[in-house]
């Protein structure tokens, strides 16, 4: 068997090994190594230590567990359950508020840190629980936190625009200014489909009933915007608005964060001893869940694409004689297939290489072309087997089933889509703001 | 002896370097000399391993053959970053490292380190002199070294990074990916990266206005190419031959390319209105001084750093009465028609 | 198949015995996430404060980080907290459940974790070795330490699944779940 028919086989398996229901971490890592070995031999134990020891020791990743226990502390505390629901009764009766407030808090969280893992998993802990309460729809709450936490990937700062500046040739300065409006179109996109879905079918985001805004007086609804939500807003306000602000980067602004939502918590004197060592074993927990989870899928995917099976497919695709538009479309589309069992550094650095030199010699603009393939990459995290943004997801909120979480994946990836679409249509959308600053 | 041999190397740089272009070129002329014998293909930084485990990698035979730098390996042995980046102390500049490593003892030591010292199944060749490293990159200029000591710079790492610290420079540790947001944004005044070519990636012009080109951290910078020792053993010898043709000739491709690449660079970001300065004079003295310091703890500490650090001094000086005589006159020829030109900086 | 009183008192026993390494190791790990944040904060008034960053911090910081999340590993996998696919899992039977887990755990985690813990214990004691520090910080700190807790992090998951397996065999023997709704044995 070739090497590359190999890499189709150990992607088969994934999918199947995932169905059975054993933790996927260790059913990864098994695949990894038997596939490896035949395409490589026993060296493929070094690729395993090689990749589980670059992520430990990689500081930028370190901000997850200091956003999830900034999350636990605000979640103990019952600070973000408050906030949540006094932005939920000061919103009164849109129907599907809080698709709004949690879109907008991943926006924001998106333009200060691109660290999937942190954002998905802190909006998980802080917005699941209110939203499941407050009888939302399981599926369509789960794709707006699992696909709002993937907007850091594209709104700058963002690594995987910094990786693919030097790999297409293009300032990385340039793409992050190329990518803020195709950022923020997929963030309101997703605002108004979720807004549209529940106003059209208030069972999707339940607006408060007559009887409990009636309930409420001006003066409590007043109260709890003070004490609810202006406190824990400054406190994420401040967190995030120091990296923006440039005062620190993201692993030194989570820390200061967790810092100062746990003096909030103890002013509202809501934090006891107890709580705050949930709060320090949860934060284990999940870090565990999140990282070991994350080194498995970086090896499975440098077996994969050690066994060449995408650069083959690619290769063969490319010699195939389509024009221009219809070529882009097929190379945007091996994008987002092999961004089901592979995540995105193979795809920027072993098969972007490959098509770019085609698709310069087209006629098309990199810049342009980098951003189409940022977009379409942002699926990579949520789509099957490889689909870490649900997988985190799941840590957080076990009882979410899993089917749940990937049906209401589906719609937005969906969306996703629809904008590369757009952005194909129009590359104006794309290319506007660098020209307009450049002059 | 028809037998095809393949070889994948896998680089630290990415693929619009212009290190991984001239690797590129490396292959290129070794596929064509041995009329196909040799299939080479040349991999970006994170193809397979992150760029710091690339000697392991290649030891191990994870990967076929490695680019990387020496000084990636001081971790493992201090004695490594004198292969790259050699102490302004020596006396050593970019050509005289490359005449003591192919014409005197360097290359010697340096396969005695791998293999001996390391123990590592690893054939080295260094094959792309790109020194020396500017300064980098600054949000504002400055006049003098207390100025200096009030910016907040991305050190390289290394006994470079050391030196700063002990010059006083707030250097900030700093993994590259993080540069570009935390310059935009303010976290830090100034970076060093790698040299005016391959800086245009980053973007660092479009954030900062200031480049300063003259830095002593990495004055001198040399490329290599690691090779696992059972592959090289199961070589023929005519391919060995031809591998080490196109690394001598990588050698002098990279002198030629490096000048011109990053001339063409450094024109057009003066076009672009960037302020290309000279670095203030006291900043030589200080780090000299402040280098020779840390670098003793190393003498002391290592008998194999003392060995190489001692060959490379003592070759400095036994060419530095014709190499100082030939850096003049060559300072003359270009200085002097710059005048003639009417375009001195003064 | 079910199970006597005391079998099932003794298996109990057993597997609390056998959570007890990943179970301490794992909540002494937990406590990294302190200094990590005094590390850093540190780091931010040093710097934007005083105008002078530390040497130290980040290192620092990616070594608590490296050390929390592996060492955390086994004690996650003894809460059964590592994430699962779990939508067709969660339809079968507990003895079913017990199968699959104990039939993955045997066939498919030991070898993994063989592997994994033999061939990082090479690579650590190689850094050992070679005094082997990381060159990617000014102060070049000793990296050994954090290299060795890749094979201490395998050995306590080989120990956890010891632990798992029984509880596999626990369901497969009472048709039973071997945790209850929250998770608790
Ligand atoms: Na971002
Ligand atoms: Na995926």
């Amino acid at each position: 068997m070739s090497d590359a028919v190999l890499g189709l086989v150990a992607l088969g398996l994934a999918f199947v090994g995932i169905l059975t229901g054993y933790p996927m971490a260790f059913t990864f890592i098994f695949i990894a190594l038997v596939f490896g070995w035949f395409g490589m031999g026993e060296r493929v134990v070094s690729l395993m230590q090689f990749q589980f020891f670059a992520l430990m020791r990689n500081t930028t990743l370190a901000a997850v567990p200091l956003f999830l226990f900034m999350g636990f502390i605000l979640e103990q505390s019952g600070l973000m359950e408050r906030m949540f629901k006094a932005l939920r009764l000061l919103l009164g009766r849109v129907r599907g508020s809080l698709f709004l407030v949690v879109l907008l808090v991943a926006t924001v969280f998106a333009a200060a840190t691109g660290i999937v893992g942190a954002s998905v998993t802190v909006l998980g802990v802080m917005a699941a629980p209110i939203m499941q309460n407050s009888g939302y729809d399981i599926r369509m709450s789960a794709g707006a936190i699992a696909a709002g936490g993937t907007l850091g990937v594209l709104i700058p700062p963002s690594i995987l625009l910094i990786v693919m500046g030097p790999v297409v040739g293009v300032p990385v300065t340039d793409l992050f200014t190329a990518a803020i409006v195709p950022g923020l179109m997929l963030s309101t996109v997703y605002i108004i489909y979720t807004l549209v879905r529940s106003y059209l079918n208030p069972d999707l985001g339940p607006p408060l009933t007559a009887a409990e805004i009636s309930e409420t007086t001006a003066a409590e609804k007043f109260r709890e915007l003070f004490f609810g939500v202006i406190p824990v807003i400054v406190v994420i306000t401040f967190t995030l608005g120091v990296i923006i602000a440039g005062i620190a980067t993201p692993t030194d602004a989570a820390a200061s964060g967790a810092l100062a939502s746990l003096v909030l918590a103890l002013l509202y004197r809501r934090m006891s001893w107890a709580a705050f060592k949930r709060c320090v074993y949860s934060t284990l927990v999940l870090s565990a869940m999140i990282m070991f989870l994350l080194g498995s899928a970086n090896f499975f995917g440098a077996v994969f694409s050690r066994l060449g099976s995408a650069r083959l497919l690619t290769e063969f695709l490319l010699a195939l004689p389509f024009s221009p538009t219809v070529m882009l479309l097929i190379i945007l589309g091996i994008v987002f297939v092999l961004g089901s069992p592979l995540e995105w550094i193979p795809i920027v650095l072993v098969i972007v290489p490959i098509f770019l030199p085609t698709m310069v010699e087209m006629g098309y603009d990199p810049l342009w072309f980098s951003i189409l393939v940022a977009v379409t990459l942002q699926t990579s995290w949520l789509t099957p087997p490889m689909a870490l943004s649900a997988y985190f997801l799941k840590g957080v909120v076990p009882q979410w089933k899993m089917s749940d979480i990937y049906v209401g994946m589906t719609q937005f990836v969906a969306l996703q889509l629809f904008v590369v679409l757009l952005l194909v249509a129009f590359p104006e959308l794309v290319l506007w703001l660098p020209r307009a600053l450049a002059n | 002896q028809d037998e095809t041999h393949t070889i994948n190397i896998q680089t630290a740089v990415p693929n619009s370097s212009l290190y991984f272009k001239l690797t590129e070129d490396f292959a290129e002329r070794a596929e064509a000399m041995s009329g196909g014998r040799l299939q080479i293909e040349v991999l970006p930084d994170g193809a397979e391993v992150s760029a710091f485990e690339i000697l392991d990698a290649v030891s191990n035979g994870v990967i076929d053959a490695g680019y990387a730098w020496p000084h990636y390996w001081s971790g493992k042995h201090s004695a490594f970053v004198l292969f790259s980046n050699v102490p302004a102390s020596t006396g050593m500049d970019q050509p005289s490292l490359m005449s003591w490593y192919y014409a005197g003892e360097g290359r010697e030591l340096y396969t005695e380190l791998v293999q001996e010292v390391m123990g590592l199944d690893v054939v080295p060749f260094l094959v792309q002199p790109m020194g020396p490293d500017p300064l980098g990159w600054f949000s504002r200029p400055f006049e003098s070294m207390e100025e200096f000591r009030s910016i907040k710079y991305r050190a390289p790492p290394g006994i470079a990074g050391q030196t700063y610290n002990a010059m006083g420079v707030p250097a900030v540790a700093m993994p590259g990916g993080d540069i570009v947001p935390s310059a935009q944004r303010g976290t830090i005044d100034a970076a060093e990266w790698i040299g005016p070519a391959d800086d245009k990636n980053l973007g660092l012009s479009n954030i900062w206005e200031y480049y300063y080109l003259q830095g002593l951290h990495q004055q001198t910078d040399v490329g290599e190419l690691l090779i696992n020792g059972a592959l090289w053993e199961g070589l023929p010898d005519d391919l060995k031959a031809i591998i080490e043709t196109a690394a001598l000739a990588n050698v002098a491709m990279t002198n030629a390319t490096n000048l011109h690449e990053n001339a063409l660079a450094v024109r057009d970001y003066e076009e672009q209105g960037i302020n290309v300065l000279d670095t203030p004079e006291e900043y030589y003295d200080l780090f000299i001084e402040a280098q020779n310091e840390v670098v003793q703890d190393y003498i002391d500490g290592d008998e194999f750093f003392a060995r190489v650090y001692n060959s490379q001094a003592d070759f400095a000086e036994m060419v530095y009465p014709y190499h100082s005589r030939v850096i003049a006159l060559q300072s003359a020829v270009v200085n002097g028609a710059a005048e003639v030109r009417g375009e001195t900086k003064e | 198949m079910s199970m006597s009183e005391a079998h099932e008192r003794r298996l109990r026993r057993a597997t609390r015995i056998l959570d007890i390494p990943g179970m301490i190791v794992g909540k002494a790990a937990a406590w990294l996430i302190v200094p990590m944040v005094g590390a850093l904060v540190y780091e931010v008034i040093a710097r934007f404060v005083f105008n002078s960053p530390t040497m130290w911090a980040y290192d620092a910081t990616f070594m608590l980080y490296g050390a929390l999340f592996m060492l955390g590993a086994a004690y996650t996998l003894g809460l059964d907290s590592h994430v699962r696919a779990d939508f067709l899992f969660n339809i079968l039977s507990p003895r079913w459940q017990g199968i699959i887990d104990g039939a993955f755990t045997l066939f498919l985690f030991f070898p993994a974790m063989y592997f994994f813990t033999v061939a990082t214990f090479e690579y650590a004691a190689t850094s050992w070795q070679q005094g082997e520090r990381i060159p990617t910080s000014p102060m070049m700190p000793i990296i050994y330490p954090l290299k060795s807790v890749m094979p201490l992090t395998g050995a306590l998951l080989f120990i956890q699944g010891i632990s798992e397996l029984l509880k596999s065999y626990y369901s497969i023997a009472s048709n039973r779940r071997f945790r209850d709704e929250d998770g608790h044995p």
